[in-house]
């Protein structure tokens, strides 16, 4: 019963506030865009199911709050990522700047097994706007700081008119799997049960 | 090669706000080696900031500069081959004559005198020496003239030989001109 | 429970995951470990999930959902069950096997069965992650039979409200002195609560209308009646933030109504702050924004939210009265760059709401506030225009003398450094108002302040009186009057800064009247005529500066510049106004400076010597007056205290009698006496140099009576006096013959050749000029010079 296995894949999507995290993710999975500007509090996911050659995956796309007063419970669910995309608005120069503090932030946080190849991709949102005329930040410098950080996937892209974003989605997907198949399978995390003594009972379900 | 400015009348606040802002932007830290100043910084913030301009800084004083000040009334250097003497020019009756200004320059034995007090540009020779008075820098008020524009002077010396520039404030737009000088054979 | 699994088995599956579960009742982890743990099992969950949908697929015809849905329900603990409920039930809706509405309806109610804060609002969450997009949203495959946008948002409100009265509750539970980590982890909690906003926000179906209806009227009720601290704090940041503006912009009024009536603990000013932003970011998209802003007022709404917010919280720290003020000048900035009367609404009301309180229990923060409010106009490329602000200096007055002392500082140093000149005598009148702590004492606001401080800050305010002009020459004088009627008052201590300026500032004028002629140029005719007040005459100038210049030396304080202001009068009137009577009167009242006044003798020299050049220079006294004035001027040189200066000072009187032929310049018309010739008398010029030489003799007498030493200086003035006759000689004077000339030259000769003068480098090459000079003079001087041998 192979087409049983199915792959889930973790997806994070950070960036600051505005850049258009929660648009991209809705064109994607959704094909909706609004153009009105709503704060997401708090961390959640869409699924989709993507075909990724000749598998077939869900990949479970993880919308962060790019505020900072709306992740009051911490960012335990970078946990377990396979993949992590970065996003800033080709618009404004310090979203583009912003992009090395989430960088850091999500390696400190999910703290993969080897930081070094952990897939990431980056894409350099809203090109639409004033049909770019009014862009600061250029493709080269974008392409510059991720061949500096490992050759890391760069997409420019419109969540707007829907430029670029399911060929990113494809690239993020086939980047999470080749890191998701590196991954040993059942072993859980465990969790530290504080510095209480508490009897740690079964730790988890195996 | 030494680079000399001279500056004088500036007469803040009594007079003028400040020194035009396009003179600033030229008196940059660092290049100039030494000023002359005959007189009226009346202020210490004036002072402070010509410091800033250059730390080699010479100031006698002029008729508006506090009594109590320290600024001797004249003062004698050598600077780039030249002996340069300097006075502000309210002591020498009548007001910016050459022969009066003349018999400074015998008394101090100076090749070069620079003088202000009439906030006029001028440079000429008298027999085998040279006076100069740099005008004033902010075009202050001055009852000798009936305009006055915002003028002052940079020396290039160097070994007797004297390149005088000469930097006015006209019309918003600085001009400059350049008057040569060499020293008499001793 | 994987392994179950991946074995069919999914009752083992289940009892694993009840088991896995179980886990989430703990009580004692902190919400971000809980939450940690909570991502665990949901992870475990989402195979389940998987696993489930494929079991009932394959299985269609065995077991429908509702079995599933009902095996569930065995589980023994009641947490379990209802996380494997909203798992299985999400499934269920899924297939659509029943009603979105439905399900969703029994998993909202069934859900209070966990009444622990933070377990409750876990689970809570959960039922929302896990019914994320199989709600029936307008568009959504659910709609219909699964219900309607309004099932939908019946749902998320009815969660939200639940979970915000869990979250509350908290508050109340366990002891008070727990208060801070309770505090600390309710501020942790505050997403899941606010998550619901979040999915309201994305339901397609959620127009403007439904969110003025429904939505704002349920959630507001929802923040205003909790009444607790931290829960509106938070909740009103996520309404504000995780709705359109659109949205906003409709239902102002209801948003602003809520503000007065939040708990005390609520800083007010951080929401209202948010708000204004997103409005003011909403407004630069696009002119009708601002259009739809105008037309419900909304800053008029705005500000008279603010106003009643203060009034309303009389605990309210001035703090944060002022900041809302402040997040209202700069929305208004933003939205309405142009229009600075928004902005003196703003002070107005800003004074209104913080009068009322005087002394702030936080008197340093408000201060710091209030002095932010008040530089934000001033950042302003037409900074001068806040002088049209009527409320400025009236919030001003709310600072401490100190701070209203370095506001008014600031003012004026933001007014320096553009190149706004203020022309007219209101606005000169105003911004003296703006800068009143400057220009007079108050009473505290110099606490501290030393000597060269007060230098500093009225040397800029000295400086702002170059600032006070107009190119018409009545208003110009206008302004000037009514700048020395203020600060001509400012204490004794002040004047000598700002009454010099403004003498200078007039004697300019005087000259730009005499250039423009009385009258003649079209120009000035012109300009009296927009001016709509004549032109001053030069005279009415020169009195003014003259009464400007008998202030100052009444105040006594620097009498020396009274002196030189005087001086200045006296060569304006003499040689440009060419006014004889007011020149003479300059004069004496120099000279009576001169005698009663002058503090040392430097300062004694200095002031002597600027009168002889003053006097020199004037043409426009006939000789009688002349002559009293000279004869004054040369009495002081033989008074002075010091031999060497009397001598010197009486060779420069010697030039009062000896006028140079003025340069030919076009015949000016200035109403004015027409220049006096030339004074030119050799017999006068003869007593002074014959004077000097006999001071010279004296100090020589002296100084060999005082000190066997040598001293050259005598010898000095000998060269000095030499080299005065050898220009009046070469002004071919009468009295000067070449045998006089040569008897001084041998005179001198015999005094350098003393040992004392020889060992005097200095003064030997002073001598050797002085020769030179005559070689040089010999050279063009023609026959004679035959006479004279070096």
């Amino acid at each position: 019963m192979a087409s049983r296995k199915r792959t889930l894949l973790k997806v994070i999507i950070l960036g600051d506030s505005g850049v258009g995290k929660t648009s991209l993710m809705n064109q994607y999975v959704n094909k909706k865009f609004s153009s009105q500007y709503k704060a997401t509090i708090g961390a959640d996911f869409l699924t989709k199911e993507v075909q990724v050659d000749d598998r077939l995956v869900t990949m479970q796309i993880w919308d962060t709050a790019g505020q900072e007063r709306f992740q009051s419970l911490g960012v335990a669910f970078y946990r377990g990522a396979d993949c992590c995309v970065l996003v800033y608005d080709v618009n404004v120069q310090k979203t583009f700047e912003n992009l090395d503090n989430w960088r850091d932030e999500f390696l400190i946080q999910a703290s993969p097994n080897d930081p070094d190849t952990f897939p990431f991709v980056v894409l350099g949102n809203k090109v639409d706007v004033d049909e770019g005329r009014s862009r600061v930040v250029t493709e080269k410098k974008a392409k510059q700081w991720c061949t500096a950080k490992g050759g890391i996937p760069y997409f420019e892209t419109s969540a707007k008119d829907d430029v670029n974003v399911d060929s990113a989605f494809q690239c993020i997907a086939r980047n999470a799997l080749k890191n998701e198949t590196e991954e040993e399978q059942y072993i859980p995390d465990t969790v530290d049960m504080n510095a209480q003594a508490v009897p740690k009972g079964r730790s988890s379900c195996c | 090669m030494v680079l000399v400015l001279c500056i004088g009348d500036i007469h803040i606040p009594q007079r003028a706000t400040d020194l035009p802002a396009k003179f600033k932007a030229l008196l940059v830290p660092g290049k100039i080696h030494h000023i002359l100043c005959p007189g009226n910084l009346c202020t210490q913030e004036v002072f402070d900031y010509l410091k800033t301009v250059c730390g080699d800084l010479h100031v006698t004083r002029g008729d508006f500069d506090n009594a109590g000040s320290q600024y001797p009334e004249e003062k004698v250097l050598s600077l780039g081959g030249f002996k340069v003497g300097l006075c502000h020019g309210h002591q020498v009756v009548p007001w910016g004559d050459m022969d009066a200004l003349g018999l400074l320059q015998r008394k101090l034995d100076v090749d070069i005198l620079v003088t202000g007090h009439t906030h006029e540009f001028k440079a000429s020779k008298l027999e085998d020496r040279f006076l100069i008075n740099p005008g004033s820098a902010t075009g202050a008020f001055g009852s000798m003239t009936k305009a006055s524009w915002p003028s002052f002077v940079l020396m290039d010396m160097d070994a007797g030989k004297a390149t005088v520039y000469v930097y006015e404030l006209l019309n918003n737009d600085v001009k400059v001109e350049k008057i040569e000088f060499v020293k008499a054979p001793a | 429970m994987k392994r179950a699994l991946d074995d069919d088995n999914l009752r083992e599956a289940l009892r694993y995951s009840a088991a896995m579960l179980g886990e989430l009742r703990t009580s004692l982890l902190t919400p971000q470990k809980y939450f940690e743990l909570y991502m665990q099992a949901f992870d475990e969950l989402r195979h389940l999930e998987a696993c489930a949908a494929y079991f009932a697929e394959e299985h269609n015809k065995g077991r429908s959902y509702a079995d599933l849905y009902e095996l569930v329900q065995h589980a023994g603990n009641v947490l379990p069950r209802l996380y494997l409920l909203c798992t299985v039930g999400s499934c269920f809706i899924r297939a659509k096997e029943a009603h979105a509405k439905d399900i969703l309806r029994d998993l909202v109610e069934m859900c209070k069965g966990v009444q622990h804060p933070t377990r409750g609002l876990f689970l809570r969450s959960y039922l929302c992650q896990v019914s994320r997009g199989l709600l029936p949203d307008t568009g959504s495959e659910y709609e219909g039979e699964g219900g309607r946008i309004s099932d939908a948002l019946e749902f998320l409100l009815l969660n939200f409200t639940e979970m915000n009265k869990l979250w509350v509750r908290m508050q109340h539970q366990g002891s008070p002195k727990d208060r801070e980590r309770r505090e600390k982890e309710r501020q942790q909690l505050a997403d899941l609560v606010g998550k619901n906003l979040t999915y309201m926000s994305q339901l397609e179906g959620l127009d403007v209308r439904l969110y003025q209806d429904v939505v704002q009227p349920r959630m507001m009720e929802q923040v205003v009646s909790c009444r607790d601290d931290i829960a509106q704090q938070y909740l009103m940041q996520c309404v504000i933030q995780g709705f359109p503006d659109e949205c906003h912009l409709r239902t102002l009024p209801a948003l602003l109504a809520a503000l007065p009536e939040l708990q005390a603990g609520v800083r007010v000013h951080l929401v209202l702050a948010s708000l204004l932003d997103r409005l003011a970011r909403y407004a630069a998209t696009d002119a009708s924004v601002v259009a739809a802003l105008d037309s419900c007022d909304a800053f008029g709404q705005l500000l008279g939210a603010a106003g009643k917010v203060a009034a309303q919280h009389a605990e309210m720290a001035g703090g944060d009265v002022a900041a809302m003020f402040i997040a209202l000048a700069q929305f208004a900035a933003a939205v309405y760059p142009g229009q600075l009367g928004l902005v003196d609404r703003v002070l107005v009301a800003c004074h209104e709401a913080l009068g009322e309180r005087g002394g702030t229990a936080d008197r340093t923060r408000a201060e710091k506030q209030l002095i932010a409010l008040l530089a934000l106009p001033l950042a302003r490329p037409d900074a001068v225009a806040v002088l049209g602000l009527s409320a400025y200096p009236r919030v001003m007055a709310l600072l401490a003398p100190t701070s209203r002392k370095e506001m008014a500082a600031k003012i004026v140093a933001t007014l320096l450094e553009g190149d706004t000149e203020v022309g007219e005598p209101a606005q000169v009148e105003k911004l003296f108002d703006f800068i009143a702590p400057l220009i007079a004492d108050i009473p505290g606001a110099d606490a501290g302040q030393d000597e060269e401080d007060f230098e500093e800050e009225q040397g800029a305010v000295a400086r702002l009186i170059h600032r006070l002009r107009s190119p018409l020459p009545g208003r110009h004088f206008a302004v000037l009057k009514a700048a020395r009627a203020r600060l001509g008052g400012g204490g004794a201590r002040r004047l000598r800064f700002v009454l010099p300026p403004i003498a200078f500032q007039a004697l300019g004028l005087v000259r730009q009247l005499a250039e423009g002629g009385a009258g003649r140029g079209p120009s000035s005719s012109a300009a009296a005529v927009e001016d709509g007040e004549d032109a001053p005459t030069a005279e009415a100038v020169l009195q003014f500066v003259h009464g400007v210049a008998v202030q100052l030396a009444e105040a006594g304080d620097k009498p020396e510049v009274a002196l030189q202001l005087f001086l200045a009068g006296a060569q304006s009137a003499s040689e440009v106004a060419r006014l004889e009577l007011i020149a003479y009167e300059f004069f004496e009242q120099a000279f009576l400076l001169y005698e009663e006044a002058i503090p040392d003798s430097a300062a004694e020299r200095t002031a002597l010597a600027s009168i002889v050049g003053a006097l020199q220079r004037c043409t426009v006294f006939p000789p009688e007056p002349r002559a009293a004035l000279v004869h004054k001027a040369t009495g002081y040189s033989a008074k002075l205290l010091r031999k060497p200066d009397q001598c010197r000072a009486v060779l420069a009187c010697s030039r009062l009698f000896w006028q140079a032929t003025p340069e030919p310049s076009p015949p000016q018309d200035v109403g004015g006496a027409a220049p006096q010739p030339p004074v030119r008398d050799g017999e006068r010029v003869l007593v002074c140099l014959k004077r000097a030489l006999k001071t010279a003799h004296a100090a020589q007498q002296q100084l060999a009576a005082a000190l066997r030493g040598a001293n050259t200086a005598p010898a000095s003035l000998f060269v000095e006096i030499l080299n005065h006759y050898l220009f009046y000689f070469d002004q071919g004077m009468p009295g000067i013959t070449p045998s006089v000339l040569q008897n001084l030259l041998e005179l001198v000769a015999n005094e350098m050749a003393t040992e004392p003068c020889q060992a005097d480098a200095a003064l030997v090459a002073f001598h050797a000029n002085t020769l030179k000079h005559l070689a040089a003079l010999k050279a063009k001087g023609g026959p004679r010079y035959d006479a004279i041998q070096l």
